[in-house]
């Protein structure tokens, strides 16, 4: 299916359009290397790395408030109709959660920071590593089908939401064996179970910017629905 | 040709005058007359509509007619076989051209003025993921989203940038961007290379020499602490002995100090590149330098400063005093006595400059473009006897690279060597006022915590 955006007579409004899209997608390119790199400390034990994560949220915050900025220019100037709307409203929407899943990497950047401070044994960090690693491919897939909106996609990336949250459940399980067992680790098994709380949240932010990407393209809202139906319909 | 017209044109009033001729006979001039023009429009008209039907339809016989017609539609035959000739020619052509891309082992990709994917090889969709033809026309930092991508594509003509594949995060590529000018199809070349192999061997060398020099750390401290026990011993009394340790305990404090070095280097080659929030006081960090410099010196030089007093830089407190420290002795010790060493730091119109001046025994040309290498000696023999490492040059030089900033060395022989070090203009700030990166993040940071 072929979405570009190049129907219009206003040359300009087609850039427009083009132009909040691709602010979005590298806002979600910053978002995805603000993960990769909290990811890298808890890995490494960067401590370095571990504050420039830290430090970086705010650019993150600004983008959110340019791009915003922007779209509520185009629906002010413009007033779109049918799916420059839907994408608009799309692209405010996946900016939102984009910024709060910002806020979530920064979180996991903290506890790498509390472990290399604190010099934890990195027993639990295998499990949180693999956690990572799962929910940064989805996000990395949410934001490649938003760029192609590819609906196949974005309903891969629906699937993977159950895997990500089985995996959360071990962790959990795991940990609070752990902390029944010997009280003195529940400071550190909170710190990593707030860390793949925040991992968790990120993958279910990747299916709302999956579930937007099905809105732009069909202009169906399919959140609050069952996976299963929402595939029933599309086939 | 013009004989078929004249045909054509006699035929017409021919006609014309027998129609007037038979209509004057028959008492209906008018009638006649109009019925034969109308006959002969009615076949022009035919002639036309084969005319069209075939260039419509190739698969058609070509039109047989005579006459002006016939002319035309000969000639319309040659053009066209002329036509599918070269179409011909040039797809050959191009199909070699695009087979020859398409095998290119490198990715490349052609972008347009606005970094629109306008063209794409087989490596590239391999090494990017860009998948054509559903990707082209789209933004290219749609699909590498990495921010510093972004900025490396708007620059004029980069230099190299290493990523990570979007497609496997274990991939290495290595971007280069050539600017081509207007060609009508893209303005810029994104070339891109398979380095995953190239940057595990880095790694292994790296980490190589980490362990290496962490390995020899251990025993050094041993042997140290065993030398320094040795000369308080009533041994070294002994003249004989005396030599020997003093010589050990010399050598062991340069191996010392070389795995040291070698111990930063490797940190500062493999840890991330600092982060520019951090203002520096660069007149403090000087002036502490100056002192250190003027007790390595041993009042053996005269030292002067010109430094702006409110000049502060953004960037890594640490490295930069490493940076300061390792020019300041280079140039003690490059600088024989009574020589005059000056340090400079100003903003300039485009760049922030330390320079640090001496008049010293200077760097012949030759050396110049392998001086910042590690263990490059001018003159091995000088060097070690002024207890130089090797590895100064080359550690200011990693530290300058990651602060973004340039190391000009401008020396001549026996006159002295001035090393400048040009850091962006951005990241100098005027010390005293509120720094701007702050107040932004007081501003924009919400929902955290």
């Amino acid at each position: 299916m072929n979405m570009n955006i190049d129907h219009h007579i206003s040359s300009k409004f087609n850039e427009e359009l083009e132009e909040i899209r691709t602010r979005a997608l590298q806002m979600g390119g910053a978002v995805e290397k603000q993960l990769a790199n909290a990811l890298a400390a808890i890995n490494k034990g960067d401590l370095g790395l571990a504050k420039e994560v830290m430090a970086s949220d705010y650019l993150i915050n600004a983008q959110e408030v340019e791009i915003d900025e922007q779209c509520t220019q185009i629906l002010a100037t413009r007033q779109p109709a049918a799916r420059d709307l839907r994408l608009i409203v799309a692209v405010i929407k996946t900016i939102t959660d984009l910024e709060r899943m910002g806020d979530e990497a920064q979180r996991v950047g903290h506890m790498a920071k509390q472990l290399v401070e604190h010099s934890y044994p990195s027993k639990h960090f295998q499990q949180i590593r693999n956690l990572g690693n799962h929910v940064s491919h989805m996000l990395h897939d949410a934001l490649d089908a938003f760029a192609r909106t590819d609906m196949g996609a974005a309903l891969r990336v629906l699937e993977e939401d159950e895997r990500v949250d089985q995996e959360y459940e071990a962790i959990m399980r795991q940990l609070i064996t752990f902390m029944m067992e010997d009280p003195r680790s529940i400071p550190r098994s909170l710190e990593i179970m707030w860390s793949a709380r925040a991992l968790e949240r990120i993958g279910d932010r990747s299916c709302n910017i999956a579930e937007y990407v099905i809105y732009f393209v069909q202009g169906r809202d399919i959140r609050h629905t069952e996976l299963s139906d929402v595939q029933d319909d599309l086939d | 040709m013009m004989a078929e017209w004249r045909t054509a044109i006699f035929r017409l009033v021919g006609g014309l005058i027998l129609a007037i001729v038979a209509g004057m006979g028959i008492g209906e001039t008018a009638l006649v007359v109009g019925s034969v023009l109308a006959a002969v429009l009615c076949w022009q008209l035919w002639q036309l509509y084969r005319l069209q039907r075939w260039l419509n339809h190739e698969q058609l016989q070509v039109p047989e007619a005579g006459g002006v017609w016939g002319n035309l539609i000969a000639r319309l035959v040659v053009d066209k076989r002329r036509n599918r000739e070269s179409r011909d020619r040039l797809s050959k052509i191009i199909t070699r051209y695009s087979n020859v891309t398409q095998a290119l082992p490198d990715g490349v990709v052609v972008l347009g003025n606005n970094n629109e994917i306008k063209g794409v090889n087989s490596a590239a969709s391999l090494l990017l993921g860009i998948r054509l033809p559903q990707d082209s026309g789209q933004n290219i930092g749609n699909f590498i989203r990495d921010p510093e991508v972004t900025r490396f594509l708007n620059r004029e003509q980069g230099d190299v940038l290493t990523i990570r594949s979007p497609r496997n995060l274990h991939m290495r590529v290595s971007l280069r961007l050539v600017v081509i000018g207007k060609t009508g199809f893209g303005s810029k070349l994104l070339i891109a290379r398979d380095v995953t192999q190239l940057y595990q061997l880095e790694r292994v060398r790296q980490d190589f020499i980490a362990n290496v020099s962490h390995e020899l750390r251990t025993p050094l401290t041993v042997i140290t602490g065993y030398v320094e026990l040795l000369l308080s011993e009533d041994i070294a009394k002994n003249q004989a002995m005396q030599k020997p340790l003093t010589r050990i305990s010399d050598q062991t404090l340069r191996l010392t100090h070389i795995v040291d070095d070698l111990l930063n280097l490797s940190t500062l080659e493999s840890s991330e590149p600092p982060v520019f929030s951090e203002i520096v006081d660069m007149p403090a960090l000087i002036a502490r330098n100056l002192l250190q410099a003027r007790e390595l010196s041993q009042g053996q030089h005269t030292f002067s400063s010109e430094v702006d007093e409110h000049l502060g830089l953004k960037g890594n407190a640490h490295e930069l005093e490493s940076m300061v420290s390792n020019l300041l002795s280079n140039a003690v010790r490059y600088t024989p006595q009574q020589g005059k060493i000056s340090i400079r730091w100003a903003n300039q119109t485009d760049a922030a400059v330390l320079q640090i001046q001496d008049n010293g025994i200077g760097i012949p040309a030759a050396h110049l473009s392998r001086l910042t290498q590690r263990f490059y000696r001018v003159d091995p023999g000088r060097s070690r006897e002024t207890g130089g490492t090797g590895l100064g040059l080359a550690i200011v030089k990693h530290i300058l690279d990651r602060h973004g900033a340039r190391l000009q060395v401008d020396s001549q022989s026996d006159l002295g060597s001035t090393f400048s070090c040009l850091f962006r203009s951005d990241l100098a700030i005027r010390l005293g006022s509120s720094p701007p990166v702050k107040a932004r993040v007081h501003k924009l940071v919400r929902r955290t915590g």
